[in-house]
């Protein structure tokens, strides 16, 4: 009796989650075609090609490959120097700062520089990255930081990094993975998911 | 030339016939941008990130192993490219507060480009632009290009339960969103 009750209510649920869908489906399909214009395909090779001349044009020279390499000198000793302070001592007052999870002591870009800087040169790379994934989510108040710095930011971690896109994207984006935010559901959990989506 | 499969074109392109990879890419162009379109959700950005594609191609195909179709791993750098323009995107518009990318319809990239989408086709690119990154490329690979979840797993180089768990949250998602328009 009660085994039967359950089935019910597991029907019923199942039988929402089909209409759930069904109704999706329905509104997806009205959805109009995007359809670029006519010239636009004719086009696309010749585009593509003069694209490729450029990029084949582009010859480094001496004097910026050389100011490149210093650039990136300067980077890599400021990144793996050894570490002055023991990892256990807390010295300088940023951290203190830092580990309070707000920056209300940064009211302007120089400012927010220069924290940028102390966290690379204080915490090296590994606290950067803690930083940066912080900022990003939210839990450091950014304070009545606007557009300009927060922009400036984003520059000043990119130039430190020198791989912009894929680092903040990795930061942004590893702890959104869906098998965290849902809670590690399991594959039979999932299939069981699907299941029920598709009705069988 | 036009007869020949994408494998004999490859081999000709690599023994320094230009012409084979024109072949290519009018072969592969529509497929590619249209894959880009529906992962960013606008035209310019879909143009240059699918022209992109095939650039990166251009630039590597001497190294292709040849370990899958030459449009299987095209498809795979485009995939690659538009997540990481989707992501770079979302980081940028959450540090200077912005909204999320232009809506297909907006027309100021390419004024001759005059398409204005109904209401419920720009709600629809809203909602998909909202998605997170996986979730969007799981729910477009799927939806639009009808691909099977396995399949989209190899693709990407990730278990078949996330891309099924990444789809079930995307399509909760659109559901909670486009309720309006049911």
């Amino acid at each position: 009796m009660r085994k039967s009750k359950q089935s019910k209510i597991i029907g019923k649920g199942v039988e929402k989650e089909r209409q759930e869908l069904e109704t999706l489906q329905e509104i997806l399909k009205k959805e109009e075609d995007f359809q670029p214009p006519a010239h636009f395909w004719a086009s696309y090779l010749p585009n593509l090609r003069r694209k490729m001349e450029e990029r084949g044009r582009v010859h480094l020279h001496p004097i910026p490959l050389l100011a490149g390499g210093l650039g990136l000198l300067i980077i890599a000793f400021l990144l793996f120097r050894p570490q002055i302070y023991p990892p256990n001592i807390p010295s300088p007052p940023l951290k203190g700062a830092y580990e309070g999870g707000e920056l209300s002591g940064i009211d302007s870009a120089a400012q927010l520089e220069k924290f940028s800087t102390s966290l690379v040169q204080v915490f090296r790379l590994d606290a950067l990255q803690k930083g940066v994934t912080e900022l990003t989510y939210g839990q450091v108040d950014l304070g009545g930081l606007g557009k300009e710095e927060g922009e400036k930011l984003l520059e000043r971690l990119a130039s430190q990094f020198g791989d912009e896109a894929n680092l903040a994207s990795d930061l942004l984006y590893q702890d959104l993975d869906i098998d965290k935010a849902t809670g590690e559901l399991s594959a039979s959990e999932l299939q069981e998911l699907e299941n029920q989506l598709k009705g069988t | 030339m036009e007869e020949l499969s994408d494998s004999e074109l490859v081999d000709l392109f690599r023994q320094g016939q230009e012409k084979a990879f024109n072949l290519l890419v009018e072969r592969h162009k529509e497929k590619i941008y249209y894959l880009a379109l529906r992962m960013v959700r606008n035209h310019q950005d879909a143009l240059d990130l699918s022209q992109e594609a095939f650039l990166k191609a251009y630039k590597s195909l001497k190294n292709f192993k040849g370990n899958s179709s030459f449009f299987t791993w095209l498809y795979r750098i485009t995939c690659n490219l538009c997540l990481n323009f989707i992501k770079r995107e979302k980081f940028r518009s959450f540090l200077s507060l912005s909204d999320l990318r232009r809506p297909l319809s907006r027309t100021k990239d390419s004024p001759d480009f005059s398409y204005e989408r109904n209401q419920l086709s720009q709600a629809i690119d809203k909602a998909i632009s909202h998605l997170p990154p996986q979730q969007r490329i799981a729910f477009v690979l799927h939806h639009y290009e009808g691909l099977p979840h396995q399949k989209i797993a190899q693709l990407l180089d990730k278990r078949e339960g996330t891309i099924k768990a990444n789809y079930f949250q995307a399509i909760k998602k659109l559901q909670r969103t486009l309720k309006a328009y049911a």
